[in-house]
């Protein structure tokens, strides 16, 4: 019986890693675009992106998760009129997208302000244009200052995958929930459960430092 | 719009509720309640009440699905109309009555306290003592009101209360009568000095809850219930 549990905590690598993908894809669009706001020459725009990342920022992963999931369903269900829910599996993916998002966000405006302002202002007096400056002076050498930090807190978007067990999907940690009851062993259905996230944090780690070799 | 559609498909696991025929029955339950419910490795329900229940949905016509939900979200899910029916050693009681109703009484059972042989408790003695109990189950209110000294621990898995038993972080688990049997007959190899006491006066009829408002299905229910058990 232990195999059969064994095999299906096996299973939810697959829900893990996706809904890891996915979170990481979303986090990357939502930190550009807070990147893009605070560094816009517009007051608003500036404010706007201040306060999404704050309020994102300043939330529990839990209660975002939670708020995402219940939240939206409610909100849907009233303008229905019917019971309609998100599913738990995208629910997961906005809230620690979100969360991706406005940290990512911070960690590439700190690697773009590690960019010495000599270079840009030599780009400057050759005669480069502000757009020039940005994609072939600042960018990549911003994004190369910021690449540890987007890898730590991919890690983090990683391990946080196992919150959204919480809201019902059937990722690694909520099957070896189920199996560590069901079986009475906790300890080995756990301890199968570590060793997934360890595989995939170790995959992570060597992807990491390729991609920081190639940049 | 094809596109735009097919995203809210995906997106929205209940678009399919909306428009259902009253033969459809979506059933939920916290499947960690064996006898009564289990969920094996694949993830599906079954269990002694699954098992019951998907007979008389053959028998009645009916196309019954099976899921498994945390306790703490069956009644809500059921009164938003996530679900259809709950079940799972749900006991019938007037408190459940004045927000769900039930069908008719699929078995009656009692409840038991387990405990260690060399350690025993009976059910006036249960003062200082740490218990173990399910989370949302019926008779703990009794239980605060016949052994208010009790130090009562409710868990979101009876199975955990009975892994705790086993670490002997418990003194012992109040369960309904059949749990507590298949928690001894299934662990006789290893926990063999484990004894049960039923209670003297509780006595429980489980059923299957529906919604108030949902008399359709509660009806098509008890028709197929009644074709299948209560035939002479």
């Amino acid at each position: 019986m232990m195999g059969a549990y064994a095999l299906n905590i096996m299973q939810g690598l697959g829900y893990t890693m996706a809904l890891f993908m996915l979170s990481v894809m979303l986090g990357a669009v939502i930190s550009l675009m807070l990147l893009w706001g605070s560094m816009s020459p517009h007051p608003t725009r500036q404010k706007a992106a201040w306060l999404c990342g704050a309020v994102i920022r300043g939330l529990p992963e839990l209660v975002l998760i939670y708020m995402v999931y219940f939240g939206i369903t409610a909100l849907l269900t009233s303008w229905y009129g019917d019971y309609t829910e998100i599913h738990p599996f995208w629910a997961g993916v906005l809230a620690l997208g979100a969360l991706f998002g406005a940290y990512a966000s911070q960690v590439l405006r700190s690697g773009l302000q590690a960019v010495t302002t000599g270079q840009v202002q030599v780009a400057t007096t050759l005669g480069l244009s502000p757009q020039h400056i940005f994609w072939h002076v600042t960018w990549p050498q911003g994004l190369r200052f910021a690449l540890p930090g987007l890898g730590n807190l991919a890690l983090i978007t990683l391990k946080d995958t196992a919150l959204v067990s919480l809201i019902g999907v059937a990722d690694i940690t909520y099957r070896a929930q189920i199996a560590a009851i069901q079986t009475e062993r906790p300890l080995l259905c756990y301890a199968i459960a570590a060793l997934l996230y360890g595989f995939c944090t170790v995959c992570l780690g060597f992807t990491g430092r390729r991609l920081a070799h190639v940049l | 719009m094809n596109i735009l559609s097919a995203f809210f498909t995906l997106f929205l696991s209940c678009a399919f509720a909306w428009g259902r025929p009253v033969t459809d029955f979506r059933f939920a339950s916290e499947a960690t309640y064996p006898p009564f419910v289990i969920l094996d490795a694949k993830g599906h329900v079954g269990g002694d009440e699954t098992d019951m229940i998907r007979k008389a949905c053959d028998q009645g016509g009916l196309q019954c699905s099976f899921s498994h939900a945390p306790w703490d979200t069956l009644l809500a899910g059921l009164r938003m109309g996530k679900f259809d029916a709950i079940y799972g050693g749900l006991a019938i009681t007037p408190e459940r009555k004045r927000h769900v109703t039930f069908s008719e009484p699929m078995h009656t059972s009692n409840v038991s306290l387990v405990f260690p042989c060399h350690q025993p408790l009976s059910w006036h003695d249960l003062a200082m003592q740490h218990v173990g109990l399910q989370q949302g189950v019926t008779f703990l209110t009794h239980l605060k009101a016949e052994s208010p000294a009790a130090q009562l621990h409710t868990y979101d898995s009876i199975q955990q209360a009975f892994l705790d038993l086993g670490y002997q972080r418990l003194a012992g688990v109040v369960v309904d009568a059949p749990v507590a049997q298949h928690w001894l007959d299934r662990t006789s190899d290893h926990h063999d000095n484990f004894c049960q006491m039923h209670h003297p006066e509780i006595t429980q009829n489980y059923g299957v809850a529906f919604r108030p408002q949902d008399t359709q299905r509660l009806m098509l229910f008890n028709k197929a219930w009644q074709k299948v058990f209560h035939q002479p």
